[in-house]
This record gives structure tokens, C-alpha cells and sequence, in this order.
């Protein structure tokens, strides 16, 4: 018998470029989009406050200082992609009748699963002010004045029924509370708490706790550049007749009240404690309280760090030591951190300035990165640079006076919700090209951070989503992804005879190999299997789509799962999933006719899953977290034990069971049918499988041949390992399929500017088309937005004739013509002949008209 | 009270909000055009207590645990001749020994703090201390520098119509 071994001996300097390449710095989980220019405006915008709708995760609104007048304010209809003014001057509380008494500064923001969006901020004659909308931030009713007395940094919190705003006055801390029970329902503010042990104590933060307990965090002193300490006060009845009750100190800091560093050297930065809640009630950790805020490890030092703590009592015992954020062997600066946490999965993101990059250590970009909740305590992704610019800290600075001013402000604005992450941030690095003051002043910036992209190709290889590249060869079926937030993906791994192994760069192990051949996923309350015939004999015509257990037959349009989840026909010919938190599934099939099976490539987008055989590495491990988010450790020098742990422990700790099994079975079929051989991949060959003859391998330079056209150094050295193994060219095919699919699959969303709309009002709906696959600021504006036209589908029909898209890839269609009553708008994407993008169609967007003009 | 029962802006209506509605609809075209003239706005603010003035431009405040010398944000004070005493006299009146915030901007060169003052008394209410030294003729507003709202030169128009301090002499 012709073995593949005297194949790999004569082909060792091929097979060492794999391992060098393969070996290569992986790229960070956490990615962002491109950053986008909120403001736009003259002047400086800075200290941004952002907020997610919790009822509709399409809906953003931020707030920015504005150096002029009023507040910066602008929201969002399409989860960030566009942004829109709720008045033309881009501002409110700017002393127009209908936004908001006249504004200082420090806004924030908070917004509850009533749907309301609660404003605060400075006011411009010494108070706090509260507004309140109930509109996604069109417009805006008075709440709440406080003062005049000398007040300083609002804080809001909402949710759970209640909301409070906490600010300091003549030097302490105060609270109020109102209790709230729908969408523009706020009872009476109860009388303002004085806060115990906190004179002297400002700069911090506010959360709310499923209990309705409220704690808030003050760093104390408030003047000097330290030590200082962060105090917390818990009010543990929330709205009932109890004070908050005596202040504990979470932590010490070498970051003082006015701490100058370099990158902030006449501004100065303080701890910037920030605190957020696991409000996920599956969550392993649900009630635990995080605490956010700056350390300077040696004090002066103008090295500052970015700690975290938490609690698992409301705030009366805090861990020990912290844990460190960031993750730069630099001595330089990271100050600004802001947290937040995803209520539907308990994940944590936490965003602040860097100036890592900065060789004079006064220049930042903003970083980010995401941790689950699902260990003892949360393990962060490495650090992903978010903000595609350099920032200097002269934004803010009159120019004829010298002066730097208040440079970025004293801090900056982080929401996140269903998979997405949205910091807001002062930017002078105009890498946008659309800051009116190019590089003088701030302009109020965003972007949209989220992770992957990740896969599952081939025999299979996996790119998890933090960018690690290594062969996962197990027969059976596993979790490759999932998320607290409801969302999972199971594959199924059968095995394949062969003559012959290679061994895989990233594990230096030459195991036998198998193939994904059918995909199960959870999509909101839903259940999605794509798979072989479930009688066990595939069918060449295709594989069968089931939701719910149901076999189902997709429109072009796809089939609605609500709450944002959708399965569609896929441009690569199998499917596409969107699910409720963003994140995108396409499954690329190929027909292996010889062997008579059908195999899956696996590609997924911006999703925020971090845990699954895909899943991330936890710090310090070689191989992604186990489910209970322990890490593995670093590599084993010795071949057999990486064997145990990858095809052991691993593998076995993310098997599928059946009760977690998503697929569906033929009678007398479960999932440990599957398990078989239950020594598979066995750790050198023979690579027999019972009545499966094996395949014949080829020369690697003939398989190379086959695999030439794919551009993707990964994928392509996949290839030559899958077609030099198997002698199956057919998987150069599918590769090729899939490169198209991950670097021109898009996704088009439809916006509408305003809702609802009363008969003959005007309402313009924008259709938005992206890339999938984030890119580079610079190779995104080398290769272009999407080209071609949009159909808008109003109510299952076509409107007028296909929309060309613009140069940032929108499309437009504005009347006046709708008939009252609730209508769904849709949008079909139709790239330009010859382009690298595939079509897409966007979920429907639904609008109300209502009766009268 | 609901949401939908609480009233409209309060300032709706008065002469307040319209003076307010006319500045704001200017800042647009002024805010291309006065780009130099970037006027300051921003919170973060400190508490204690003044207790020392070392000229009408400079004051130091405690906040307990610690001293600042707090540079006035915004004034030009006469640094010589008789109105020096005045300002400084004035000042004193105003902080010393009061408890005051002040709303802090930035560091500058000498290593002052520069930000507004503002005094809080029972008997006085809130002053920004170098608001009532521009608006009682006894410092200039430093060119280039305004309020948010450019309450500093509309303090020092009414200084310089009724003649006030340094306005009163001639030139």
C-alpha cells in the first residue's frame, strides 16, 4: 500500500513554511469597524457619554460636550452605522424651548428595557439636570433640576425599576431615586441622600443591581495626584426608606483626583472609577459587581494601568489582587477605562486610551477588549487597538492662548449590548477625513467592537475567534461556539480514512483527520440543523435545513426566528445565519462524491461568542478556555501530552451530550452514534475506519497546484494539507467558495430616519451595505465600500426600481406615500457586476404610521 | 409625577430662553469663526476652602488633605497702581475664609491650577468670583477667553457701559 509518508520526506521544506506561517502572531479576538465621526462639527466635541437602546439594539444615542454651546447629541437608527441629529444645530440643551435647559458639560446617560433614555448633565447656572426621552432621542422632556449649588459629575444609572442619578455637591456625594414603571412613567424623586464618608470624594460612577440595590464608587481625595482611595457606598434597598450605608474602600490608587501624566500633562487624569453589574441572570456570576479605575503601579511614574476588581457581595468585600487589563509590556500610559457589561450575557468590555504605541508616551488610540463571565474570575482577550487614529491631547486647546485645556476630558463613553460594544471617544487624529478642524480639535468619534472573525474549514481547521489557527481532528459532535446570551453552534465531526497524515503547524501533531458534515445552532428560541439526511444516506441533491425539527425550504428572503435571528439562503449556496446578537453564520457545503458525503466549511462573523472548540484562548493557555473557563496552560513540550490535552481533556470537555445536543437523529441515532471510532483521531496511523476504504493521497506540490488561487495563507496551506491528504480537489473548490465568502460576504441593514411617521409625513429609509469581514482602516478605504443597488422591499413588495449605493455603500428611498398602520421594510443588495461582493438581504425594518396628519 | 406629566422646558417662553435661543442659533457661525476664541467648559471640580488670596488673580484653597494655588480662569487683574489693591481687596471680600469649588481646566506652566471660583455662602448664594471681578470693572477679560456662553464679555460690556474700575479711567 502507497503510504503518504515517503510523500512528506520528500517535501520537508514545504511543509516547514507551513509551520513558520502558521506560527505567526495571531490577530486580536476583539476587532472593531471603522471608526466613524459622530460630530463633524467646528470646534471641539469631548467627555462622550453613549447609551444602547435595551428594547432595540438598532438605536444609539451619545452625548458629547460641545465647546460652543449645548451638549453634542446624536443618535443612531441602524446600531451605529449612521448617525442622525435630533436638531439641526447637532446639539440640545443649547437654550432652544424642547431640548433641555441650558447646558455646561458632563453629560451621561442611561437608558432602561422600558425603552427610556434618561439624559443628565451639568447645567449651565450650577445644577444637575435630568431630561428624560421616550423616543430613542428625538425629543426630550424635563425631569429633574438639582441646585443651584456647586455640583460637579453626574452619574445616571436605570433598570430594575428605579432611576438614580448621584453627583457630588459642596464636596460629598448625593443621591436621588425615582422609581419607574414604564415607558415614560417616572414616579417622584425622593429627597437627595447625603452620602456617608464621602467628602472630599468625587470622579466615579453609579450601577443599579438586580436586587435594586444601588452602589456608587467616589475616589477620595479629590485633589492631589496621590495615593488616593476608591470608596464604595451601598444603598441596599434601593427605593426603600434605608440611606446608603457606611462608605468601604474597594481599593487604593497611586492615580490621584488630578493626576498629571504625560499623554494628559495640563488636564491631568484621576482613577476614573467605573462600576457595571453581571445582570445576566444565567450568568455563573450573575449579581457580581465590577470595578473599573486606573492604577499607577509605581507612583509618578507616567506608566498607569488599567485594574479591575469585583464583587460577589454588593460591594462589601472586593477582590484581591486585581486584575490587570491591559496587556502591553510598555511603560507607558492607559488612562480613560470605562466598563460595561452585556445584560444578555454577562460578557465585560472595557475600553480606555493607550498610548502604548506613543514613543514620547503623550499620543493614544483607543483599546479594547472583552472577557466572559464563565470562570472564577474574568480572563480578558488580548487587547485589540480600536480607534484606527493617533490622538493627541491638544484638541481642546485655544490656540492664542497656549493652552492645552481640557484635552480629552476627564472621560469617555462605552455601551454594549447583544454582541456589539460602542466606545465614544474625543479624536483629533481626523481618520475619518471629515473633521472640519482636521487636526486641531476634537471630534466626538465611535465604533462598532465586536469579535471573530473565526472558522471551521475543512478537515477541519479552526481559527478561533482570537485569531489561533490549529486542527481539531475528533470524531463526534461539539460546542465550537457559544455565548450566555443564548447563542450556540455545534458541528459534527466524522471521520476519514486515509493512507497517510501531515502533521499541523500549530499542534505539531499527525493525527488522522475527519471532516465537518453537519452544523446545529441555537438561534434566539429557535433550533437550526443543517445536515445529511437523517436517515444516514446522504443525498447528492443537498443537505436538509430543519428548524425546530421541522424540515424547512427557505424563500430567498429567508425565514424570520424573531428577535433578530434569521436563516437565509447563503450566497456560497448553503446558509446563512443571523442571530440575535449580531453574529453571523455561513455554512458552505461541498459534495465529496467518491466518499459520498457532504463536508461544511464553517465561517463566522463579528460575533461576541467567546467560549466553544472556536472559542478564545483563556490568558496564558494554548488552547481556547474549557467550558467551566479553566485554561489548559502553555503548550506541552512533549507531542503526546498536547495529544492528551487537545483530544482528551479538550475534546472531551466540549463533546456534545444529550441533553445539550442540538441536532436532529434518525430513530435509534443519538449523538454518542457519532462518537466513533471512540479512539479517534488516534495519535499515528493506521487511519482505517471500519467499511470506509481510504482515500488516496497526492504529492504536496500537486495539491499545491490545485490549491494556487487561494490568496489567504491559511486557507491555502489548509488546502495543500486537505487535497494532498484526502486526493480530493474538490475542497481547493470550496475554499475558493469560501475566501469569497469571508472577504466578500456583507450584511445590508435599513434604517428609517424617524418613527413612527403620521400620513404624508416624509420618512427616507437608508439601506446600508457592509463588508462581514472588518478591515484595516487603511485596506478598507483601499478596496472600497460595497457597489451596486439596493432593492427597498416594502411589505413583500419591490419599491420603484433598484438604488445605486453611494460611495459609502448607502442607499436611499424617502416618501411620503405610506398608508397608516405598521409596515416592514426590507432591503435586497445586488453587487456590481464583477465586484468582490455578494449579494445580501437585509431583516425587515419595521415602521408605523398613524392616522391624521 | 409621570414623565408626561412634567412640564416643558421652563425655560420656554421667558426672556431667558429667547436671549439663550438667539445664542444658540449663532454658535454655528460662530463657532467657525471664533475658532481662536474657543471659550472653556468642562466640570471636574474640587471643594474646600480659600485660605489665602495672593492677588485678585491668584487664591490658594485647601481641600483637606492638600493646597492648591488656584489661578482665576479667564481675568486679567491690573498688576499695578491702585486698582491692584481694589481687585485684591475684592477677592478677599469675596473668598477668603469661604467655601468655594473650583472647576478646574488645566495646569499651566507655573504649576497653578486655572479654573472658575465659585464661593458658596448661605448669605451670598454662589459667585463665580472672576465673573463679579469683570462684571464690577476690576479686571479685564483675557483676550481670547470666554465662557461657554460668553458670559465674561457680556460681564464686561456691562462693567464698561456703566464705567466701573478700570473702565472709569481714562485712557
Amino acid at each position: 500500500m502507497r503510504t503518504l509518508t515517503c510523500n512528506i520526506a520528500s517535501l520537508r521544506p514545504a511543509v516547514a513554511a507551513v509551520v513558520l506561517f502558521a506560527g505567526a502572531a495571531s490577530h486580536a479576538q476583539v476587532s472593531g469597524l471603522t471608526d466613524m465621526n459622530m460630530s463633524k462639527m467646528a470646534n471641539y466635541q469631548n467627555e462622550c457619554a453613549i447609551a444602547k437602546n435595551p428594547t432595540n439594539k438598532l438605536q444609539l444615542f451619545s452625548l458629547c460636550n460641545n465647546a460652543t454651546g449645548g451638549l453634542f447629541a446624536a443618535r443612531s437608527t441602524d446600531g451605529g452605522g449612521t448617525w442622525v441629529y435630533p436638531d439641526p444645530s447637532k446639539t440640545i440643551a443649547n437654550g432652544t424651548a424642547g431640548l433641555g435647559p441650558l447646558a455646561c458639560c458632563d453629560p451621561t446617560l442611561a437608558w432602561d428595557t422600558f425603552g427610556n433614555l434618561f439624559i443628565g448633565y451639568l447645567g449651565n447656572a450650577n445644577t444637575v439636570e435630568l431630561i428624560l426621552s421616550t423616543d430613542g432621542g428625538q425629543t426630550f422632556t424635563n425631569l429633574l433640576t438639582i441646585g443651584p449649588a456647586t455640583v460637579d459629575q453626574p452619574t445616571v444609572a436605570a433598570g430594575f425599576g428605579a432611576v438614580w442619578v448621584v453627583w457630588n455637591q459642596s464636596g460629598q456625594m448625593r443621591a436621588r431615586g425615582a422609581a419607574v414603571t414604564g415607558l415614560g412613567t417616572v414616579g417622584a424623586f425622593g429627597a437627595m441622600q447625603t452620602i456617608p464618608g464621602t467628602t472630599s470624594c468625587s470622579f466615579g460612577d453609579v450601577a443599579i443591581a438586580p436586587s435594586g440595590a444601588v452602589v456608587q464608587v467616589c475616589e477620595n481625595p479629590t485633589g492631589g495626584q496621590g495615593p488616593a482611595n476608591l470608596l464604595v457606598n451601598t444603598d441596599a434597598d434601593g427605593l426603600g426608606p434605608g440611606n446608603f450605608g457606611a462608605a468601604v474602600t474597594a481599593t487604593s490608587t497611586n492615580v490621584g483626583g488630578f493626576d498629571f501624566i504625560t499623554p494628559q500633562n495640563t488636564r491631568s487624569v484621576d482613577a476614573e472609577a467605573g462600576l457595571a453589574f453581571d445582570i445576566n441572570p444565567t450568568s455563573p456570576h450573575f449579581g457580581r459587581l465590577y470595578l473599573v479605575y486606573t492604577e499607577e503601579p509605581v507612583d509618578e511614574s507616567n506608566d498607569t494601568d488599567i485594574m479591575l476588581r469585583f464583587s460577589d457581595d454588593t460591594g462589601a468585600t472586593w477582590s484581591n489582587p486585581p486584575i490587570r487589563v491591559n496587556d502591553d509590556a510598555t511603560n507607558r500610559a492607559q488612562f480613560l477605562p470605562r466598563i460595561a457589561t452585556n445584560p444578555l450575557s454577562g460578557n465585560i468590555a472595557v475600553c480606555w486610551h493607550d498610548a502604548r504605541n506613543s514613543a514620547g508616551n503623550n499620543t493614544m488610540q483607543v483599546f479594547c477588549t472583552i472577557a466572559t463571565p464563565t470562570g472564577a474570575s474574568p480572563t480578558f482577550m488580548a487587547n485589540a487597538q480600536i480607534g484606527d487614529g493617533v490622538s493627541t491631547g491638544a484638541g481642546s486647546s485655544p490656540p492664542a492662548a497656549g493652552q492645552l485645556d481640557i484635552q480629552f476630558g476627564d472621560y469617555a463613553g462605552l455601551a454594549y449590548f447583544q454582541g456589539l460594544a460602542h466606545p465614544a471617544w474625543a479624536d483629533n487624529s481626523n481618520s475619518t477625513g471629515d473633521n472640519p478642524n482636521t487636526t486641531t480639535r476634537y471630534d466626538a468619534y465611535t465604533d462598532r467592537v465586536t469579535g471573530g472573525p473565526a472558522a471551521n474549514e475543512g478537515d477541519p481547521h479552526i481559527t478561533t475567534v482570537d485569531g489561533i489557527h490549529y486542527d481539531f481532528q475528533s470524531a463526534g459532535e461539539f460546542v465550537v461556539l457559544r455565548d450566555a446570551d443564548g447563542l450556540q453552534i455545534q458541528t459534527r465531526q466524522s471521520p476519514v480514512a486515509t493512507a497517510g497524515v501531515l502533521a499541523n503547524a500549530y499542534t505539531g501533531l499527525s493525527t488522522c483527520v475527519s471532516l465537518n458534515t453537519a452544523v446545529a445552532a441555537k438561534v434566539g428560541a429557535h433550533r437550526v440543523t443543517f445536515q445529511p439526511n437523517s436517515s444516514g444516506v446522504p443525498d447528492p441533491s443537498g443537505l436538509q435545513l430543519r428548524v425546530d425539527g421541522n424540515l424547512t425550504t427557505l424563500s430567498a428572503a429567508g425565514l424570520n426566528l424573531g428577535a433578530g435571528g434569521r436563516v437565509a439562503p447563503s450566497a456560497s449556496a448553503g446558509i446563512q445565519i443571523d442571530f440575535p446578537d449580531e453574529t453571523t453564520l455561513i455554512v458552505t457545503p461541498g459534495w465529496w462524491a467518491s466518499q459520498r458525503r457532504w463536508y461544511l466549511n464553517v465561517d463566522v462573523f463579528h460575533t461576541p461568542a467567546l467560549e466553544g472548540v472556536m472559542g478564545a484562548r483563556a490568558r496564558g493557555s494554548w488552547l481556547p478556555a474549557l467550558p467551566d473557563g479553566t485554561s489548559l496552560g502553555p503548550k506541552p513540550g512533549a507531542a503526546h501530552q498536547r495529544y492528551l490535552d487537545l483530544y482528551e481533556k479538550f475534546a472531551g470537555a466540549w463533546r456534545v451530550t444529550d441533553k445539550t445536543s442540538l441536532f436532529d437523529y434518525a430513530p435509534g441515532t443519538t449523538t454518542s452514534t457519532f462518537n466513533f471510532p471512540a479512539d479517534w483521531p488516534r495519535e499515528n496511523p493506521p487511519c482505517d475506519v471500519p467499511q470506509q476504504p481510504p482515500v488516496k493521497p497526492i504529492p504536496l506540490e500537486a495539491a499545491q497546484k490545485i490549491c494556487g488561487r487561494i490568496a489567504s495563507k491559511f486557507r491555502k496551506a489548509d488546502c495543500v494539507f486537505d487535497v494532498a491528504v484526502t486526493g480530493h480537489a474538490g475542497f481547493a473548490k470550496t475554499y475558493l467558495v469560501s475566501q469569497r465568502v469571508q472577504t466578500g460576504s456583507t450584511t445590508v441593514t435599513v434604517s428609517d430616519d424617524k418613527d413612527p411617521t403620521r400620513v404624508e409625513q416624509a420618512v427616507t429609509f437608508t439601506a446600508l451595505v457592509a463588508r462581514n469581514l472588518p478591515l484595516p482602516r487603511r485596506e478598507a478605504i483601499k478596496r472600497g465600500a460595497p457597489t451596486g443597488t439596493v432593492q427597498f422591499v416594502l411589505d413583500g413588495e419591490k419599491v420603484k426600481k433598484p438604488v445605486p449605493l453611494d460611495r459609502k455603500g448607502m442607499a436611499r428611498w424617502r416618501t411620503s406615500e405610506l398608508k397608516p398602520g405598521k409596515h416592514e421594510v426590507g432591503a435586497i443588495y445586488q453587487p456590481a457586476k464583477g465586484s468582490e461582493f455578494l449579494s445580501s438581504i437585509s431583516s425587515a425594518q419595521s415602521h408605523v404610521v398613524r392616522e391624521g396628519k | 409625577m409621570t414623565a408626561a406629566q412634567l412640564p416643558l422646558c421652563a425655560l420656554t417662553g421667558s426672556a431667558t430662553a429667547r436671549r439663550a435661543a438667539r445664542l444658540a442659533a449663532g454658535f454655528a457661525g460662530l463657532a467657525i469663526g471664533l475658532v481662536a476664541a474657543a471659550p472653556s467648559r468642562a466640570g471636574d471640580a474640587l471643594y474646600g476652602k480659600v485660605i489665602e488670596v495672593k492677588s485678585a488673580e491668584v487664591v490658594v484653597l485647601d481641600y483637606g488633605q492638600g493646597r492648591y494655588d488656584v489661578r482665576i480662569a479667564g481675568i486679567d487683574a491690573p498688576a499695578k497702581g491702585a486698582m491692584t489693591g481694589r481687585s485684591k481687596e475684592f477677592v478677599t471680600r469675596l473668598a477668603l475664609g469661604k467655601n468655594a469649588q473650583m472647576r478646574f481646566e488645566g495646569r499651566n506652566k507655573a504649576g497653578e491650577m486655572v479654573g472658575r471660583l465659585l464661593t458658596e455662602e448661605p448669605e451670598q448664594g454662589i459667585k463665580d468670583v472672576g465673573l463679579e471681578l469683570i462684571k464690577a470693572g476690576l479686571a479685564r477679560r483675557q483676550k481670547n477667553y470666554d465662557y461657554k456662553y460668553r458670559e465674561l464679555s457680556a460681564a464686561e460690556a456691562e462693567a464698561r457701559k456703566a464705567k466701573r474700575g478700570v473702565w472709569a479711567q481714562p485712557k
